[in-house]
């Protein structure tokens, strides 16, 4: 059962009906999209409002690999939901590359 | 200039030349001031992305990395979990919404010292340096700190480049799962602490919700004081490690006078 729990992912919407992040709340902290393409990317420190609406997952993931450090086996997720590189993005969209840490904590609970 | 005089004068300090006084200070400022002259500013000339204050003692670097709402993927212990921390613990991934989150963490040459805080804010760091109580597994009251974020788990990063050292210390914040070991090895964390605060943060299954109803809501939740600013946290970190030159009073300084002046006590 805990194995089954995880990495369970959740079931996700078809790529062209993920909500996008600001649809009904407005960004905070300054990076409002101005631009009609405006896409929110975000990876560790890294987090930039970017005119990539349109292109792929896997574009951005191109575009931003050599600047930016992306690991080219970083979970992608858009709105908070895990998307492959054939994803597309909309304007608006939130974009996040993340890759499993391993857990906080010390290494083992002996039980 | 010509020649001046400085002179103590009760809770002051007084500059005259000439034609009067030119400065007039209170002592307990200029002391202050002479207490963190040995803190310099950067010595990289471009901080790092999401650094926004950074201060370094001899070989330690105190920075404060500033990262801006957003909802994130993080994985959380799950409820039905058997073990409470570990590789054998059960996870499940959520999609949270943070508030501003402040990293304060202390690096002698370039490696993290144990002295590594996080907090929240609801506005940039721009607006102000008060400092918010975040809700999070893993991070703690222990070790002299009131937020210690537990990082012990992550990699070694003296020899990456300091962009690079921000980025892998971020990453395993949000990468890295949380789970109860900071409530088995500090007794505490600030999950269990923070927990009746808000409905919407009663569980990670309320949290996502709230999440996905508006991912900003974070900022709208009344995180509770921590009573302290950025840059007091970060000097106290560094004063932890590296105490400063006791220059507090004006017997402080007097004693400072007499070993500059030599056994003599004239130069």
């Amino acid at each position: 059962m805990e194995r089954a729990l995880r990495r369970r992912v959740e079931e996700r919407p078809a790529a062209e009906q993920l909500p996008p992040l600001h649809a009904e709340a407005p960004a905070a902290g300054g990076e409002s999209p101005d631009q009609p393409d405006a896409v929110t990317v975000h990876w560790g420190a890294f987090v930039d409002t970017m005119a990539v609406g349109g292109m792929t997952v896997a574009d951005v993931r191109r575009l931003l690999h050599r600047p930016h450090n992306i690991p080219p086996h970083a979970d992608a997720f858009v709105n908070g939901h895990e998307v492959d590189g054939t994803h597309r993005l909309a304007p608006g969209d939130t974009l996040e590359f993340s890759r499993e840490a391993g857990e906080k904590g010390a290494a083992n609970e002996c039980r | 200039m010509n020649a001046g005089e400085l002179a103590i004068v009760g809770d002051r300090v007084i500059l005259r030349d000439r034609g009067g006084v030119v400065l007039d200070a209170p002592l307990a400022r200029v002391l202050e001031e002479m207490r963190r002259a040995g803190d310099r500013q950067p010595s990289c000339l471009v901080l790092p992305g999401g650094a926004r204050r950074w201060l370094e003692r001899r070989d330690l670097t105190a920075v404060a990395i500033e990262l801006p709402p957003q909802a994130r993927m993080v994985r959380w212990l799950a409820d039905g979990s058997r073990l409470r921390y570990g590789q054998r613990a059960a996870y499940e991934r959520y999609f949270l919404s943070f508030p501003y989150v402040e990293l304060l963490l202390v690096f002698r040459g370039g490696t993290l010292t144990g002295y590594q805080q996080l907090y929240y804010r609801t506005a940039s760091i721009e607006q102000g340096e008060d400092l918010l109580l975040p809700n999070l597994y893993n991070v703690a009251e222990g070790y002299g700190q009131l937020c210690w974020l537990c990082l012990v788990n992550m990699r070694d990063v003296t020899r990456l480049s300091w962009p690079a050292k921000i980025n892998a210390v971020v990453e395993h914040v949000f990468g890295a799962a949380f789970n109860q070991s900071s409530e088995v090895h500090e007794g505490n964390s600030y999950w269990g602490a923070m927990r009746d605060l808000d409905p919407r943060l009663a569980s990670p299954e309320a949290w996502q919700k709230a999440t996905r109803e508006n991912p900003r809501f974070a900022l709208d939740v009344a995180w509770r004081p921590a009573n302290t600013t950025v840059t007091a946290e970060l000097l106290a970190m560094l004063d932890h490690i590296e105490a400063p030159v006791r220059v507090e009073t004006a017997a402080d300084l007097s004693n400072i006078l007499t070993r500059a002046a030599g056994r003599g006590g004239r130069t």
